[in-house]
C-alpha cells in the first residue's frame, strides 16, 4: 500500500456530502494502527473510525497544536511533535499512523489519513514510549 | 514489567522477522521500503521485525512477548531478563520522494513541494 487519504475525506472536500471534517475546529486524534487486528487501511473502502477501530493500540493521541495554511498553502500541521505521542506502547506490532476527526462515536468519526510508509514503521513496540516526528513541510497537504 | 529482552543464539546486527501465519493481512501488506528502514517485502501474514543488535538482542513489548513467544522459541531465542523502562521508539514522517513514487498521493514527505 502506500500513504493516502481515505477516499470519503477528499470526496467531503469536493462537496460530495455534508463537508464533515473541520480540521481547525475539530478534535483530530491519530494513532497506531494493528493491521493484523483491525485490517489494513483501504482508502477506497474505510471511511469511518468504526471500520478499523479493531486495530487500536494503545491511546489515540489527540493534535493539540494544529495549523492550517500555515507551513505552506493547503498545508495541515502540528507545530508540535509530540513527544511521547504514545506512552509505554505494548501491544500488537503497528503497521501504520492513522488520522481521523473523533466526534466520541466510532461510527461517525471520519477517517482522514494514514500513513504505512514511513521511518519506524512497522514498529515492533518495545514496552517503552513512541514519539511521532512530523516533516518540517506539515503532515498533510490537500 | 513493560519489556522483555530476548537473544538470539547466532544472528547479530540484522533484522529477524517472525510471522504468525493464524493471522492474514487483508490485503497483504507492503512493508516500508528499506530506505525508510523497513524490510520492503510483502506480507501476506502478521509479520514481527525484530532488529537484533551487536549481541544479537532485543526488547519486545510484555504483551507482544507473550502473543509470539511461541514462535521466538522456536527461531531459537531466549528471554534474557525483562526490561523496566525501555528506550523510546519513533516514527517519523520523512521526506518525500519526488517523481511520482508514492503515486498521487499528496501527503507532504519532503523539504518543499
Amino acid at each position: 500500500m502506500a500513504n493516502s487519504f481515505f477516499n470519503s475525506f477528499l470526496n467531503g472536500i469536493l462537496g460530495s456530502h455534508a463537508t464533515r471534517v473541520d480540521l481547525d475546529a475539530d478534535t483530530i486524534k491519530m494513532y497506531l494502527h494493528d493491521s493484523g487486528a483491525g485490517g489494513t487501511p483501504t482508502a477506497a473502502t474505510n471511511d469511518f473510525y468504526n471500520d478499523l477501530s479493531a486495530g487500536l493500540v494503545g491511546t489515540a493521541y489527540t493534535l493539540a497544536a494544529k495549523t492550517i495554511g500555515t507551513a505552506g498553502v493547503g498545508v495541515f500541521d502540528n507545530t508540535t511533535d509530540p513527544a511521547p505521542a504514545f506512552s509505554s506502547v505494548s501491544g500488537a506490532t503497528v503497521e501504520a499512523l492513522v488520522f481521523f476527526k473523533d466526534t466520541g462515536t466510532p461510527a461517525t468519526s471520519d477517517l482522514i489519513c494514514f500513513f504505512d510508509t514511513a521511518t519506524g514503521l512497522p514498529l515492533t513496540p518495545n514496552g517503552g514510549d513512541v514519539n511521532v516526528t512530523f516533516n518540517a513541510s506539515g503532515i498533510f497537504k490537500v | 514489567m513493560a519489556g522483555v529482552r530476548i537473544q538470539h543464539p547466532i544472528q547479530r546486527n540484522v533484522r529477524f522477522t517472525v510471522s504468525d501465519p493464524n493471522i492474514p493481512m487483508n490485503p497483504p501488506y507492503q512493508c516500508t521500503p528499506p530506505e525508510f528502514g523497513g524490510c520492503g517485502q510483502v506480507h501476506l501474514f502478521k509479520t514481527h521485525h525484530l532488529n537484533l543488535d551487536e549481541t544479537g538482542s532485543v526488547i519486545v513489548g510484555d504483551v507482544l512477548y507473550e502473543k509470539i513467544k511461541g514462535y521466538l522459541f522456536a527461531f531459537g531465542f531466549v528471554e534474557t531478563n525483562a526490561v523496566a523502562n525501555p528506550p523510546t521508539m519513533g516514527i517519523g514522517l520523512g521526506p518525500r520522494s519526488q517523481g511520482g513514487q508514492w503515486g498521487n498521493i499528496p501527503i507532504i514527505r519532503a523539504e518543499g513541494d
